[in-house]
C-alpha cells in the first residue's frame, strides 16, 4: 500500500535564481524538492520571459513588435492571438485611463533623453504630439493598422504580463511556493511551504536602497511604478519617464504607486494609471476595491496599505 | 473550468465595504481584470490539467436507483409500480506521488434487488421470480505527468454472478504551448465473460461464452476565449463476441458490433453571474442500425460561501435496431402466450430470422431527464454533494417520430450523494 504521508514530507528547499531580462535585474525563488529538476524547472520560467522579450522588445529588429511598427503607414498588420489580446488589453487601459495610458506615446521618448538632462523644445514635442493617440490607429481584431510615424510599445503592460506568464509557467511546473520579482513587478506563486507569506520590500521612491513599506504577500501580485525610475533632475525639479500624452510632458503628483492584485497585469496598469492621473491618482485608486499605497509629491503617504506601515 | 481571478486577497483594507461596492458601476480594476482575462494563458490555475494530483483525496459517494413502469395490464411485463432498486456505494482514493506521477483507484459495490420486466427489460438480470445481484468493481489508473502532456495507463475489473469484465486502458494527453488547446487521445480493450448463473434463472446458451471489445478515442479541448471552452471527443468502439441476452428466449443478436459517437460540449463562463453554462450534444450510431442523440445543458452556479447549484436538463432520444421486434400489444404477455407476443417472431418462425430482439433498450424511444445537484465546499478540498435526478422514458418522445409500440412509460429516480476530503 502507498503511503501518501510520507511521500509528502520530502522536504523542501528555496532555491533562488536571478537573471537579467527587459533591461531590469530580476529573481525567481521558489521551494522545490531536488536541485538537479530545479533548474530545469526555472529554465523554463525564465524561458518564458525570454520569449515575451524576444517577442515585445522595441530594441529588437526581429521582435513582432517592431515589424508592426516597421508597417506603420504602408501596410496593415494581422498579429497572432497574443498579440491581439495585449492590444485588446492595451485598448481598456486606454479607455479606463481616459486617454492617459495610451500604448503609443512611446514616440515622446525621441524628444526625452533620460540620459542627459535636457528639457525638449516645445517645437520638438508638437513635431511629435501628432503621431501620440490611441484612437488615431484602427484596431479591429486581428488587424492593426498604424498611421505612417506611429509606433507601439507595451511598456507598462509587457514586463507585468511576463511575470504572469512566467507564474503560469510556473504553476503548471508545479510550484506551489515561491514568487517571480521582474524588475519590482511581482507574482506570487503561494506563500512558504509553512503557509507563512512572503514579505516583499517597497523600493522608497527618495531614498536609496531605503525601504518605504513591507507587505505580506501570501499570493497573486504586487506591482510598484514610481517616478524613481528613469529621470532627471534640472533646477531642482525633477522630469521622470512617465509622460503625459497630451502634453508631451512628464507626469507629476506622485512619487510612487503599489498595488497589489490577482494579477501583476492589472495591478501594473492600475500603478501606471495611477502615477499619470497625478493629483487624482489617489482618488482612482481609492475606487478600485483593490490595496493599494501612494506617496505624493510631498512624501505623504496614502492608501489602505499605508497603515500596514 | 472557472476562470475565476486567483484569490487576489484583497480583503484585509481595502476600506471598502459591500454596500459600496454593490452601488458602483464596474471599477477600472473590474474592466481591466476582465481584459487580462483574454489574455492567452494568464490564469493557469493550480488545477491546470497536465499535474500531478497534490495531496491525497479520498471520496465516497452512494447512489440510489429505483424505477417504476405504469401498470396498464396488456402489456408483456409482470409486476407492479416499483420495480428494481440499485444501491451502489463507491469510495475512490486519488494520490500524487512526487511531481509528476499519479494514482487513481476507485471501487464500487452494487446491490441490485427487485423485479423486473420479464421482457422488455432495462437491466440484464433480470428474471420473472425476481432478482437479486451484486456488482463488485475496482479500477486502478497510473499517470505520469509531463510538463504539456500526460500519458496514463488503466485496469479495471468488474465482477457479477454470471458477468465479469476485465479492461485496459492506454491514454495521452498533451497540451499546446499557450495552454489553450489539449488534445487527448486513447484505447482500451476489454474482455467480458458471460457465465452459467446458479440455476435460478435460465441461460439460453448453456456454457460461458466471449466478448471482446477495442475503444479509440480522440479529442480535443479549446479554450476559444477566457470564458469559453469548446470540446469535441470522438470514440470508435468495435466489439465482436456474444451481444445477446442470456435471459431471454427469443434474443439473438449479432455477434459483432461497432460503435461510433461523437460527443461535443461547450462551456460559457459568465463574469457578472460567476456561473457557467454548458450544453452537450452527443451523436451516436452502431452497426445494428441505431441512432441517438442526447442533448444535455447544465448551468453551474457559484454562491456565496462555498454554495453551489447545478440544474440540468438532458434528453436522449434514439430509433431501433434494425433487428428490434415490437410487442404486438393485442397479445398480453405472459408466458403461456410468450410466442405470439412478438408478431415478427414465432415459434415456428423464429429459427428462420437471422436476429431477433424484444429488448426494450434496443427499441425506439425518447427520454428526458431534469435534475439538480447541490455543492458545498466547506474548506479547501472537503466537499459534499447531492444529486437527485428524475428520469422518464416514452417511446412516443422520440424524435421525429413515434417510437416502438408497446412499452410502457417509464419511469426512475437517481439519488447520488457524495462526500470528499482532500489531505
Amino acid at each position: 500500500m502507498l503511503c501518501p504521508h510520507a511521500l509528502k514530507t520530502t522536504a523542501l528547499k528555496l532555491f533562488k535564481f536571478s537573471f537579467a531580462a527587459m533591461a531590469c535585474q530580476n529573481e525567481l525563488q521558489f521551494y522545490w524538492q531536488d536541485e538537479a529538476s530545479a533548474h530545469g524547472v526555472a529554465r523554463d520560467v525564465i524561458a518564458e520571459v525570454q520569449r515575451i522579450e524576444a517577442k515585445y522588445s522595441r530594441y529588437r529588429d526581429d521582435s513582432t513588435l517592431t515589424g508592426i511598427n516597421r508597417s506603420a503607414g504602408m501596410a496593415a498588420s494581422t498579429v497572432d492571438a497574443e498579440t491581439a489580446a495585449l492590444l485588446t488589453y492595451a485598448n481598456a487601459c486606454y479607455s479606463q485611463s481616459g486617454g492617459l495610458f495610451d500604448i503609443t506615446s512611446g514616440v515622446l521618448r525621441r524628444a526625452w533623453n533620460f540620459r542627459e538632462p535636457r528639457i525638449p523644445t516645445q517645437l520638438e514635442l508638437d513635431a511629435l504630439l501628432p503621431l501620440v493617440g490611441w484612437q488615431k490607429l484602427t484596431w479591429q481584431n486581428p488587424v492593426l493598422w498604424l498611421p505612417a510615424g506611429m509606433e507601439i510599445d507595451f511598456g507598462g503592460i509587457g514586463k507585468e504580463y511576463a511575470a504572469d506568464r512566467a507564474g503560469s509557467v510556473a504553476l503548471e511546473r508545479g510550484i506551489r511556493h515561491g514568487f517571480i520579482n521582474l524588475g519590482g513587478d511581482i507574482r506570487v506563486l503561494g506563500p512558504h511551504p509553512d503557509n507563512t507569506p512572503w514579505l516583499i520590500g517597497i523600493t522608497h521612491p527618495r531614498k536609496n536602497n531605503a525601504v518605504l513599506a513591507s507587505m505580506a504577500i501570501p499570493s497573486g501580485a504586487l506591482a510598484t511604478s514610481g517616478d524613481y525610475e528613469r529621470f532627471f533632475e534640472l533646477d531642482g525639479k525633477r522630469y521622470s519617464h512617465i509622460l503625459d500624452p497630451r502634453t508631451g510632458y512628464p507626469v507629476t503628483g506622485l512619487q510612487s504607486v503599489t498595488v497589489v492584485g490577482p494579477l501583476c497585469t492589472v495591478a501594473g496598469s492600475l500603478c501606471t494609471i495611477a502615477m499619470l492621473k497625478g493629483n487624482e491618482g489617489g482618488s482612482f485608486l481609492a475606487v478600485q476595491e483593490l490595496p493599494w499605497l501612494a506617496v505624493d509629491s510631498q512624501g505623504r503617504i496614502s492608501g489602505p496599505l499605508a497603515v500596514k506601515i | 473550468m472557472q476562470l475565476k481571478p486567483i484569490d487576489p486577497h484583497p480583503a484585509e483594507n481595502t476600506g471598502q465595504t459591500a454596500a459600496d461596492s454593490s452601488s458602483r458601476k464596474l471599477s477600472s480594476a473590474d474592466v481591466l481584470m476582465a481584459a487580462a482575462m483574454a489574455l492567452p494563458g494568464l490564469l493557469a490555475l493550480p488545477a491546470h490539467a497536465e499535474n500531478a494530483p497534490e495531496g491525497t483525496t479520498l471520496s465516497f459517494k452512494y447512489l440510489n436507483y429505483s424505477d417504476s413502469q405504469n401498470d396498464s395490464g396488456n402489456i408483456a411485463k409482470t409486476g407492479s409500480g416499483s420495480r428494481m432498486t440499485v444501491n451502489a456505494p463507491a469510495l475512490g482514493f486519488s494520490t500524487g506521488i512526487g511531481e509528476s506521477w499519479g494514482v487513481d483507484i476507485s471501487g464500487v459495490y452494487d446491490s441490485v434487488s427487485g423485479a423486473s420486466p420479464l421482457y422488455h427489460s432495462t437491466l440484464s438480470g433480470a428474471s420473472g421470480k425476481g432478482i437479486k445481484d451484486e456488482r463488485k468493481a475496482a479500477d486502478a489508473k497510473l499517470t505520469r505527468y509531463f510538463s504539456r502532456s500526460s500519458v496514463g495507463f488503466g485496469v479495471a475489473y468488474s465482477t457479477e454472478h454470471d458477468y465479469t469484465s476485465r479492461a485496459v486502458s492506454l491514454d495521452y494527453r498533451i497540451a499546446t504551448d499557450d495552454n489553450n488547446t489539449t488534445f487527448a487521445m486513447g484505447t482500451g480493450y476489454s474482455s467480458d465473460r458471460i457465465q452459467d448463473s446458479n440455476g435460478t434463472v435460465i441461460l439460453f446458451f448453456g456454457t460461458q461464452q466471449k466478448k471482446r471489445s477495442n475503444d479509440f478515442m480522440v479529442g480535443v479541448t479549446h479554450n476559444l476565449t477566457a470564458n469559453d471552452i469548446i470540446q469535441s471527443n470522438i470514440t470508435y468502439a468495435t466489439g465482436k463476441g456474444y451481444f445477446d441476452d442470456p435471459y431471454k428466449q427469443f434474443d439473438k443478436r449479432p455477434d459483432s458490433r461497432n460503435d461510433l459517437a461523437w460527443l461535443t460540449r461547450i462551456n460559457h463562463y459568465y463574469n457578472g453571474a460567476d456561473a457557467t453554462l454548458n450544453f452537450t450534444y452527443r451523436y451516436f450510431t452502431n452497426s445494428w442500425g441505431m441512432r441517438a442523440q442526447t442533448f444535455e445543458t447544465e448551468w453551474r452556479q457559484q454562491l456565496p460561501r462555498g454554495w453551489m447549484v447545478i440544474p440540468a436538463l438532458r434528453y436522449y432520444t434514439q430509433n431501433s435496431a434494425d433487428f428490434y421486434s415490437d410487442l404486438d400489444i393485442q397479445n398480453t404477455g405472459s408466458p403461456a402466450n410468450l410466442n405470439t407476443s412478438y408478431p415478427g417472431i414465432t415459434s415456428t418462425n423464429y429459427a428462420d430470422k437471422p436476429f431477433y430482439t424484444a429488448d426494450s433498450r434496443l427499441s425506439a424511444f425518447g427520454a428526458i431527464t431534469p435534475g439538480f445537484k447541490i455543492r458545498k465546499e466547506f474548506s479547501k478540498g472537503e466537499i459534499a454533494d447531492l444529486k437527485l435526478e428524475f428520469y422518464q422514458q416514452r417511446a412516443s418522445w422520440r424524435l421525429g417520430g413515434e417510437g416502438s409500440p408497446g412499452i410502457e412509460p417509464w419511469k426512475a429516480y437517481i439519488i447520488q450523494a457524495g462526500y470528499s476530503k482532500t489531505f
